[in-house]
């Protein structure tokens, strides 16, 4: 089988290149971290010391990076991916919104890199179960070549559309509704604990009614309850998301009311010098504006 | 067992249809002479008052949409607090806490114990017998009830042992099902316009992080097919989310998101929607984009 590229194996690209090399791939990796990279070089994964070192190895290179700056940085330059001679289609599973993909596609055109867009869901859990939710874009045959790859990665492939950019769309329609959920379950949380509840007790209720989301189904759990905080990805993260949300609907002139006031908290969160702090941090935000800390709760039954 | 049940509505008729397919015996008493049809046709008796089912009835059942409308009954001419046989209140609405507490002690004086047991589902939920139902008061009294409320869903969570707990954990739950569901309205609009099909984006967002209560429930139901017809109107929530966030302002918890869904609702309020199905919050985001989802199923 050829060999298959890996740009970033950080909280996602980590576990997601795990699962194409328990799929039988041979892989190539790349990672400005010597930490990240260690767990798959002991399983026979090969490093490529540059971005270009990679594309110059596999036909199909992934991309995994945190920010749109991360993002440019390794694709120009004596070093990028676009200065390697063998990358024939890049797969692409970062959120970077509308605009950027146009800016990659046209990059990529004049060299005949096809790109397949490819934004997944469920975070570093759901990369290590195998069962991310992927949304993918891209001329058909391209979005077929790749999907027997996108399948050891999630159970969930949702066709977007037959270009890309329209899985960064959908992809932001997913990621705003799950930062709302996040900065709203923060505050309505600290509100019922500081009222008299316990969380678990919440957590419960909320799970088994109308209130239930993505973060009282997952982040709650696994990261607030217990005060582990260990969720597994930074609030910049979410931040960009918001950022790029926003300016597509700002660009589409969709009045955003609720998920503009959920990106002025993480901003806000942002500016106080928290974005490198897990997401599930920010119901710390609101306990200090409460001066109320939830107690560390157990699982309700 | 008996028992008295006072409003039969959207949420009252369901859960007392309930009570009466597990063998109890119901008295019934509501101002919509039509509401009570269906139940009387079952069996169940039938309350001229407030008072006279508080006069033949030991535990009384109350699912009324206001709280004024819940003053009137309680504490009116005619109310529950002048019947002479009632033991148990059991308030099933959402009214929040400083009213089920003013309840409780004004009743406790007469010798009658108030359980707060505020549910969540919506009408859908009460029919399937799905509801989350959330109860708090004397743990003696909530066990006596039990076999009852059980009926109406499959997880009934215990608040606390004061009448009012339930109330806050009602808010928490309705704020965030307020959120999602403006937030939901706004996403699913800026994505439509951004050339997704609503389909296509409903199943990706169910099966990721996005999911919340509009997207699993709300938006297939009554969105998607554009019938708006979830089955609760936007008075109900708006009167959740000014409580909630009554709630959360007199405990000083800083809400932003939760106070930005509060004037989406507002704003719609204030256009007349008051009497339209909460999902109709959809079209008031259309409106103001210039653009409507299609119907796609």
């Amino acid at each position: 089988m050829t060999e298959l590229g890996f740009l970033g194996v950080g909280n996602m690209g980590q576990p997601m290149a795990g699962r194409l090399m328990d799929g039988g791939h041979a892989l190539s990796v790349c990672d400005v971290s010597d930490a990240a990279v260690a767990p798959l070089l002991a399983r026979q994964a090969r490093r490529a010391a540059t971005p270009r070192e990679l594309a110059d190895a596999c036909e199909t290179v992934f991309v995994s990076l945190p920010t749109l700056a991360a993002f440019r940085a390794v694709l120009a330059g004596p070093d990028g991916l676009l200065a390697g001679g063998r990358m024939r289609m890049l797969v692409n599973t970062c959120t970077v919104g509308l605009k950027f993909i146009r800016e990659i596609e046209a990059a990529l055109a004049p060299r005949g890199i096809r790109l397949v867009d490819s934004p997944i869901s469920g975070g570093p859990v759901g990369a290590r179960a195998g069962t991310l939710s992927i949304m993918v874009s891209g001329a058909p045959a391209d979005v077929a070549a790749v999907r027997p790859l996108l399948a050891l990665l999630g159970s969930t492939i949702t066709v977007a559309g037959d270009a890309p950019g329209a899985a960064q769309v959908l992809k932001l329609t997913n990621n705003i509704l799950f930062a709302v959920a996040l900065a709203a379950t923060s505050e309505a949380f600290v509100m019922g604990a500081k009222g008299g509840l316990d969380p678990a007790v919440m957590l419960s209720a909320i799970n088994a009614g109308s209130g239930q989301n993505g973060a009282t189904q997952v982040v709650f759990p696994m990261a607030v309850l217990d005060r582990s905080f260990h969720y597994g990805a930074a609030l910049e993260v979410l931040e960009k998301d918001m950022d790029l949300a926003m300016e597509l609907g700002e660009e589409l002139g969709v009045p955003m009311w609720v998920c503009q006031a959920a990106r002025l908290a993480y901003k806000h969160a942002g500016f106080a010098g928290r974005r490198r702090d897990d997401i599930s941090t920010f119901v710390r935000v609101i306990e200090e504006g409460a001066g109320f800390a939830m107690p560390k709760s157990g699982q309700a039954e | 067992m008996e028992a008295g049940f006072l409003g039969v509505g959207n949420m009252g008729l369901p859960m007392a249809g309930r009570l009466l397919d597990g063998g109890h015996l119901l008295t019934v008493h509501d101002i919509n002479e039509a509401a009570l049809a269906p139940l009387l046709a079952r069996q169940a008796r039938r309350a001229a008052s407030p008072r006279e089912l508080a006069d033949a009835c030991e535990i009384v059942f109350v699912s009324l949409p206001t709280l004024a409308a819940f003053r009137e009954v309680a504490f009116g001419a005619e109310g529950l607090a002048r019947g002479g046989r009632m033991k148990l209140l059991v308030n099933t609405c959402t009214v929040g806490e400083p009213f089920v507490t003013e309840l409780a002690e004004t009743l406790a004086a007469q010798g009658v114990t108030v359980v707060d047991c505020p549910i969540s589902g919506g009408p859908p939920g009460a029919r399937a017998g799905t509801l989350s139902v959330m109860v708090s008061g004397d743990p003696e009294a909530v066990a006596r009830i039990r076999p009852m409320i059980d009926l109406w869903g499959r997880t009934v969570t215990v608040a606390g042992e004061r009448p009012g707990l339930a109330q806050v954990l009602k808010l928490t739950n309705n704020i965030l099902s307020a959120v999602a569901l403006a937030a939901t309205a706004e996403a699913f609009v800026m994505g439509g316009k951004g050339g997704l099909d609503p389909e296509v984006m409903l199943a990706a967002i169910n099966a990721g992080s996005g999911q919340n209560s509009a997207t699993q429930v709300k938006f297939p139901l009554a969105v998607l097919t554009r019938s708006f017809d979830f089955g609760a109107e936007m008075h109900i929530l708006m009167k959740d989310i000014d409580l909630a966030i009554a709630q959360g302002e007199a405990l000083g918890v800083p809400m932003h998101v939760c106070q930005a869904a509060r004037l989406v609702f507002k704003h719609a309020m204030f256009r007349g929607a008051a009497r339209d199905d909460l999902t109709s919050i959809v079209r008031h985001v259309e409106r103001a984009a210039g653009y409507t989802l299609p119907k796609t199923r």
